[in-house]
């Protein structure tokens, strides 16, 4: 195994054809995942074409790669305009725009760039450790434990309310109540869609996450004027020093890297769960387990370097149930699996005793895409942060333009323009009135994922559910998390009153 | 006593959740049970918020130091933060309904240069120049690049039809 191991590096470093179509694949993946609403989902489907009469490797190597980097390239947008590639990409808005507009655009492009390739690397590497042991894990979750995973997001929502407590829940249930609109899983109905079909599959993420967080932000800066930037240019640095700074910051928060990494990869292994709900999750932990959280929503690099992580670290992950059980561990990995297919790799447990040499080569695309990603990136990340301080007005229309782009290219419906136009209003007035927009995220992600699972739960073993060995574990964590929050509120408000 | 933006927004999400509440009423109670579970405790949130909101109301203002007050004169100068919200999301509803009546293709240029020459006050030289940059990349990009089919939009698609006829 150690010997297949280096053999495969050595060659995917050394075969020009290979690191040709990894390079493609990068820079394909880097460009999609920049546009709001494309995505590797896309890329995959629209490559599908090229990689028909490929071989095996170079195919493979060329749609993963592209799709291993979607995830970092749609922060930049995320943090410079407050507008997220991809639903996953909408936690680091929170505080990567606030740091964009605190001047410090370049110092948070480092800290989420560096924390993408880091985790993508850590994620490749948590998928070679678990080949053994995947089997009794990917069996032991079951929809019991979606469910109180699910409810242990949710519970996050009481650290981001911040002070405003009563804002931050209602907010949060909003965010679930429209996770409700759609077919009822249950009986069929559906419900808050009336006729109107676009509904009937549930509310399109992208274009709530661009409704909520990316429209409100451009309308502000409109009404404000000036740059994004509130420092003037001579005050913000955008040396590559301060790139370096923000790609100190992942390895000062190195444990929190590791964690987050850890997350990502076992929510990407646990198909269903998905990339958003990794990147809530990991926010919400983030949170949680800092010492100073009301800095989260102004500007906290931890925020930045979380999610951004779980959401690349997830790739590793999901690609391990793919391959060896041919379950997808999200939608991008389902189309992949058609493409896999159709290069004649034939995923199943056999894969590891049979073609050993291809479950290495497609762990280190993983890790060198990454890495390949992250340093063109940075390469060029001062430049693109310098649009922070161009006039607002300027760039008001073509982030708009984009957001409508987003809206439409995501489910390909004009509908959900007239969704972006009326959500907008809402996350504008919660952006105007100080209504914490984090909880809304964490609410419509994974309501639906806690409706659909609590059903299947219910159906298979009735409220005994909650005695199964690892639900137990689950409700412990989250009856932890409710009481370190009280705990955490009660110190607040002795904080407070004694100053 | 008067009605501020604070407590007609939060007036607008207890609505939003006392309709969602009523609707679901209407579904079998298997599809109603979660709506109901979280559109309740939404509500008792909700008007605790305005209680919050209304008690703040009755407090008298922060008294506002010289940077405040000199921001609030320069704001009365340049027109009201409400106007200028109107006027902003006027052009944001007014992208969407031209890109769903006329297209991505016709919409974007002409929302760009309008947008940069008459909000923004640029000079048209300008205007013209970003609005045909921005358009072809946007072009080439999705169009020629991607061939991604972009919304075609009713009017464009109903006079082309026209037009073959």
């Amino acid at each position: 195994m150690i010997e297949t191991m280096f053999s495969t590096l050595g060659e995917l470093v050394s075969t020009p054809r290979l690191l040709w179509l990894m390079g493609l694949g990068a820079a394909i993946g880097i460009f999609l995942g920049a546009v709001p609403g494309l995505g590797g989902k896309l890329g995959i489907a629209l490559l599908i074409p090229f990689v028909f009469g490929m071989d095996m490797i170079g195919g493979a190597v060329l749609l993963l790669s592209m799709h291993a980097v979607t995830g970092t390239s749609g922060q930049i947008s995320a943090i410079l305009f407050g507008v997220p590639g991809t639903g996953d990409d909408a936690a680091t808005i929170i505080d990567g725009y606030p740091m964009a507009k605190n001047g410090e655009a370049g110092r948070a492009l480092g800290a989420s760039l560096v924390a993408s390739g880091v985790g993508g690397v850590i994620g490749a590497f948590i998928f070679a450790a678990l080949i053994p042991v995947l089997e009794p894990l990917v069996l032991s979750f079951s929809p019991a434990e979606f469910f109180l995973l699910a409810l242990l997001g949710i519970t996050f929502i009481a650290f981001l309310s911040g002070s405003s407590i009563f804002k931050g829940i209602s907010v949060g249930l909003f965010g679930m109540m429209l996770a409700f609109v759609g077919m009822d899983p249950q009986t069929g109905i559906a419900r808050y869609s009336g006729d109107y079909l676009f509904l009937w599959d549930g509310l399109s993420l992208i274009t709530v996450i661009l409704a909520i967080f990316a429209v409100p932000e451009m309308i502000a800066l409109g009404v404000q004027g000036g740059s994004i930037s509130t420092v003037s240019m001579s005050v913000a640095k955008y040396r590559y020093r301060e790139l370096l700074n923000g790609s100190l910051d992942v390895f000062r928060h190195r444990w929190l890297v590791l964690r987050t990494s850890i997350i990502g990869a076992v929510i990407g292994i646990i198909p269903g769960l998905g990339g958003s709900a990794a990147a809530w999750l990991c926010y919400g932990h983030a949170v949680q387990s800092s010492k100073t959280p009301e800095r989260f929503g102004k500007g906290a690099v931890e925020d930045v370097i979380a999610p951004e992580t779980a959401t690349n670290s997830k790739e590793g992950g999901s690609l391990l149930p793919t391959l060896f059980f041919g379950i997808p561990g999200s939608s991008g990995m389902a189309i992949m699996l058609g493409a896999f297919l159709i290069l004649g790799i034939q995923p199943g447990p056999t894969l590891i005793s049979n073609h050993l040499d291809l479950v290495w080569i497609l762990i280190w695309t993983l890790v060198v895409a990454n890495v390949v990603a992250v340093i063109a990136l940075l390469a060029i990340a001062r430049w693109v942060a310098l649009l922070t301080f161009i006039r607002g007005g300027r760039l008001i229309p073509f982030v708009l333009i984009l957001c409508v782009l987003g809206a439409f290219l995501g489910e390909g419906r004009w509908e959900n323009l007239v969704l972006l136009a009326f959500l907008s209003l809402i996350g504008y007035g919660l952006l105007r009135f100080d209504w914490p927009r984090a909880p809304f995220a964490i609410g419509i992600v994974l309501g639906g994922i806690a409706e659909n699972s609590l059903h299947k739960a219910l159906a298979l073993w009735g409220l005994e559910f909650f005695l199964r060995p690892l639900s137990l574990v689950l409700i412990v964590l989250i009856a932890l998390t409710i009481g370190w929050a009280i705990y955490r509120g009660r110190q607040r408000h002795r904080g407070s009153r004694a100053a | 006593m008067p009605l501020n933006g604070r407590i007609c927004f939060t007036l607008i999400m207890l609505s939003i959740f006392a309709t969602m509440i009523g609707i679901a009423l209407g579904y079998p109670p298997p599809a109603r049970f979660l709506p109901l579970v979280i559109g309740i405790p939404g509500i008792v949130l909700t008007v605790s918020q305005l209680v919050v909101d209304l008690r703040e109301l009755r407090q008298p203002p922060p008294v506002r130091d010289a940077s405040e007050e000199r921001d609030a004169h320069q704001s009365s100068r340049t027109g009201s933060v409400l106007k200028r919200e109107i006027v902003l999301f006027a052009y944001f509803f007014a992208l969407v309904a031209g890109v769903i009546l006329f297209g991505f293709w016709l919409t974007i240029p002409v929302f760009i240069i309008v947008f940069l020459g008459l909000h923004e006050r640029e000079s048209w030289r300008f205007a013209m120049s970003l609005t045909i940059a921005g358009t072809a990349v946007l072009y080439l990009v999705f169009d020629r690049m991607l061939s991604i089919i972009l919304h075609e939009g009713f009017i464009t698609a109903a006079a082309r039809e026209w037009l073959a006829q």
